[in-house]
């Protein structure tokens, strides 16, 4: 596909682009001239590798072309699994997303079930396309557990029953034709971020993914950090609490059974019924159930037990992320997962727990953001994971 | 130094190995053919920058012989800047101890002084080794805070003093050779990453518990440093908010103000007064104020109280230790700092704490373990700071 040495370098700095580039920052990048660049750019555009993605503003003179890398170069799959979903997404090279599909679905059914349903997701996708499994350059699979880099296998993970020591990336493998990489859900939400969301050109951050669990993915000198046994990050089974409930992992008081989704709707529920929460109460009556959702909507709505129960879960959240800070000292966190779409309060009483609680030397600069991919950080991620595996073994 | 990229890196895998390697081995790890590597070690030999001697017997076959940095290719001086001590040494390029000293001072006396005072010694231990100033070739400089981009020390949590205090140029000047300063605890993950416990191993954490309490990271191999340098600092992650114990960074109730050596003495004069600890009276009596290694002794002789300190510690240090393990999944802690010299209650209530919190998977196979490298920790730590950052300055200048 890449006929010298120049194509391969205006090919890896578009597959690590996360949006267009234009012929004039290309030639500036390899410090090569307009000309040369020129040239070698049309070859890739009549070989279908390249395609034109409009024009960049003008510097003065004639507008530059930009570019990325077309589906015709080749697709990458995507699938970020979840403990009650299942996401498949088509990219290009350059982990633009192409299509995108998810339902809901138990892991706790298995994987041979779960990974064959998944794969019949990815060929419907495909299909759609106008395209196959041999169109497929790579595949990158995420899991809501950790991961063994060396063997392709979850490894005890709490909440994925039926997984442990199943070898996920050689199970893909034999389903498609070309090189499969595989590694925990947050990881790749992080890398997700890093490489196209919330966290370009970061080197030092967190990305903490609020929802049914708590978890961290963390990039330390612009890698993503999966320690010696790939189960870096894992936040939510920090202890918080040693008088608190039992969570999954045995021990009690872990952060994640004191503050992610299931425990702000039992408190949610317990506030309702004790008459604090009159909005929440109304939508229990209306609804026969709550959802974290729920609970920011009524907070924001100014109901005041609603707004305790969100401020409880995030304080103990951001008292955790201050010790966090400390030890890494990250320059930007990164906040994801259903839990911190619910509302302004969660965000805020994130930022004052790190603020108050960490080193001055470390909060001196240090934004607390939501992820710019929203519900797409799993599939692209998977992506970015797979595209620079393939770019990797391509090198070598 | 050297001449070009190549000698660089023939020069760093020695000094990563820490022993002697034959010229198989090198063109192996480098990836050179005989001849290239050939040309390269001849020329470095002749700027005697590399030996070959000795020999391998080992495999049967020919004798091998291998290759070394030897002394005459240059020295480093190496500073450790502790709360209360200064360590000084001089090693080879490979981190060999040519001549140490340690002696009290106090950072409290600011910058100016410190740092004058760790010079002298630096040129006394050449006098006394016979090492001519024109042989120094880096210097390498562990400071107890975060340390800047720009080579000099954040305040807090250090005194003020320091804060801006260009420690880095300082030291180039005065010695005429690149100079290097780094966070003590990051230094001493160097010294053991290279020439210690943790040889080898791409994810690990050291914590070093002197006066202050701090981490040093390395992760997927490289040292983590941080946004601002101030990655680590393990020591001011708040325990006791309720506590009313005021650290010496100004915040209640830190890590450090509890587990730090004067943490430790405030616990064991508290026994004291209380009348808990008999040993540990009797010790007050002989010599005035207590220190750590004074609750080290009584603990020895089972006085309960003194048990009683060192078990708290171990445990607050441990759950500490054990959110760094679950967030890090290090492969060893290695544990460094005079307050590990409280014993083996400590240790062992460290472990305890940290399997029991830990997540399984993290700690299923995971040495905590005392430094290899004893006092010298922070200056074979600095030795191996200075020797990377001028190989690193040399191969980018020949570039």
């Amino acid at each position: 596909m890449l006929q010298n040495e120049l194509q391969s370098a205006i090919f890896r700095i578009l597959a690590g682009a996360s949006e267009p580039v234009s012929r004039a920052q290309l030639g500036a990048s390899l410090g090569v001239g307009r000309n040369v660049v020129g040239t070698e750019v049309r070859r890739l555009l009549d070989a279908g590798v390249l395609e034109e993605a409009g024009q960049a503003e003008s510097q003065g003179g004639r507008p530059s072309l930009l570019l990325r890398i077309s589906r015709q170069a080749g697709l990458v799959g995507s699938i970020d699994l979840g403990a009650t979903s299942i996401d498949v997404a088509l990219t290009t090279l350059s982990s633009e997303i192409v299509a995108h599909t998810a339902e809901a679905a138990d892991i706790g059914r298995g994987p041979k079930r779960i990974l064959r349903r998944s794969f019949e997701l990815l060929r419907r996708l495909l299909g759609a396309e106008g395209a196959t499994t041999a169109d497929l350059r790579a595949v990158g699979v995420g899991v809501p557990g950790p991961v063994d880099q060396a063997e392709g296998r979850v490894v005890a993970p709490p909440i994925m029953p039926g997984w442990n020591k199943f070898p996920v990336r050689a199970a893909v493998a034999e389903l498609v034709p070309c090189p499969v990489f595989v590694d925990n859900d947050v990881n790749l939400m992080a890398l997700g971020e890093h490489a196209a969301g919330a966290a370009r050109g970061i080197d030092n951050f967190i990305f903490v993914k609020v929802g049914t669990g708590i978890g961290a993915g963390i990039v330390v000198n612009g890698r993503l950090m999966r320690g010696a046994d790939g189960c870096a990050g894992d936040l939510g089974h920090l202890s918080v609490n040693p008088e608190g409930r039992r969570c999954t992992c045995g021990n009690r008081g872990c952060l994640e059974v004191e503050a992610a989704a299931p425990a702000i709707v039992r408190a949610a529920v317990a506030a309702a019924e004790r008459g604090d929460a009159p909005l929440l109460a109304a939508t229990l009556q209306q609804q026969g159930y709550l959802a974290a959702r729920d609970v920011g909507d009524a907070a924001s709505r100014g109901d005041v037990g609603a707004l305790a129960v969100v401020r409880a879960a995030a304080g103990r959240i951001g008292l955790t992320l201050a010790s966090v800070v400390s030890l890494i000292n990250p320059s930007l966190i990164v906040l994801g997962g259903g839990v911190s779409q619910i509302g302004d309060a969660f965000l805020a009483e994130i930022r004052t727990a790190v603020y108050r609680r960490s080193l001055p030397l470390a909060t001196r600069n240090l934004p607390i953001v939501t992820s710019e991919l929203g519900s797409d950080a799993g599939v692209v991620g998977a992506s970015v994971l797979a595209g620079r595996g393939l770019l990797l073994r391509s090198l070598q | 130094m050297v001449e070009n990229a190549t000698q660089a890196a023939i020069l760093e895998s020695l000094l990563r190995a820490g022993a002697p390697l034959t010229r198989a081995t090198l063109g192996e790890r480098l990836r050179l053919g005989r001849n290239a590597l050939g040309a390269e070690l001849r020329r470095l030999a002749l700027l005697g920058l590399v030996e070959e001697g000795g020999s391998d017997l080992s495999n049967g076959g020919r004798p091998s012989r291998r290759l070394h940095v030897p002394r005459s290719a240059g020295v480093i001086a190496a500073i450790d800047i502790g709360a209360s001590s200064i360590d000084v040494a001089l090693t080879t390029l490979t981190g060999e101890l040519v001549g140490y000293v340690a002696v009290a001072a106090s950072l409290a006396d600011g910058p100016g002084m410190v740092l004058t005072r760790a010079f002298e010694l630096v040129e006394e231990l050449e006098t006394a080794n016979g090492v001519g100033r024109d042989e120094l070739r880096a210097v390498g400089i562990g400071v107890p805070g975060p340390v800047t981009e720009e080579g000099g020390a954040s305040a807090p949590p250090i005194p003020d003093a320091w804060s801006g205090y260009p420690i880095r140029s300082t030291a180039s000047d005065r010695f005429a050779a690149p100079a290097f300063v780094e966070n003590d605890a990051n230094v001493m993950a160097l010294g053991e990453h290279l020439r210690g416990a943790a040889r080898g191993l791409e994810n690990f954490v050291l914590v070093k518990v002197g006066m202050g309490v701090g981490a040093g990271i390395v992760s997927e191999g490289r040292l983590v440093r941080g946004a601002a340098g101030g990655a680590g600092e393990l020591g001011h992650v708040v325990v006791a908010p309720e506590s009313g114990v005021v650290c010496t960074c100004g915040n209640v109730g830190c890590l450090q103000a509890f587990v730090g050596a004067s943490g430790i003495a405030r616990a064991a004069e508290q026994a004291v007064a209380e009348g808990r600890s008999p040993a540990l009276a009797a010790i007050r009596e002989r010599r005035g104020a207590l220190e750590a290694a004074d609750v080290a002794l009584a603990a020895v002789e089972a006085d309960p109280a003194a048990v009683g300190i060192v078990r708290d510690a171990g445990r607050l240090l441990g759950s500490a230790l054990a959110d760094t393990v679950s967030l890090l999944n290090p492969a060893m802690v290695v544990l460094a700092g005079g307050v590990v010299g409280l014993g083996d209650a400590f240790l062992a209530e460290i472990r305890t704490t940290v399997y029991r919190r830990s997540l399984p998977l993290a700690t299923r196979n995971l040495p905590i373990v005392r430094s290899a490298l004893g006092p010298h920790v922070g200056v074979v730590g600095a030795s191996v700071l200075a020797a990377q950052g001028a190989l690193a300055t040399y191969a980018r200048e020949s570039a």
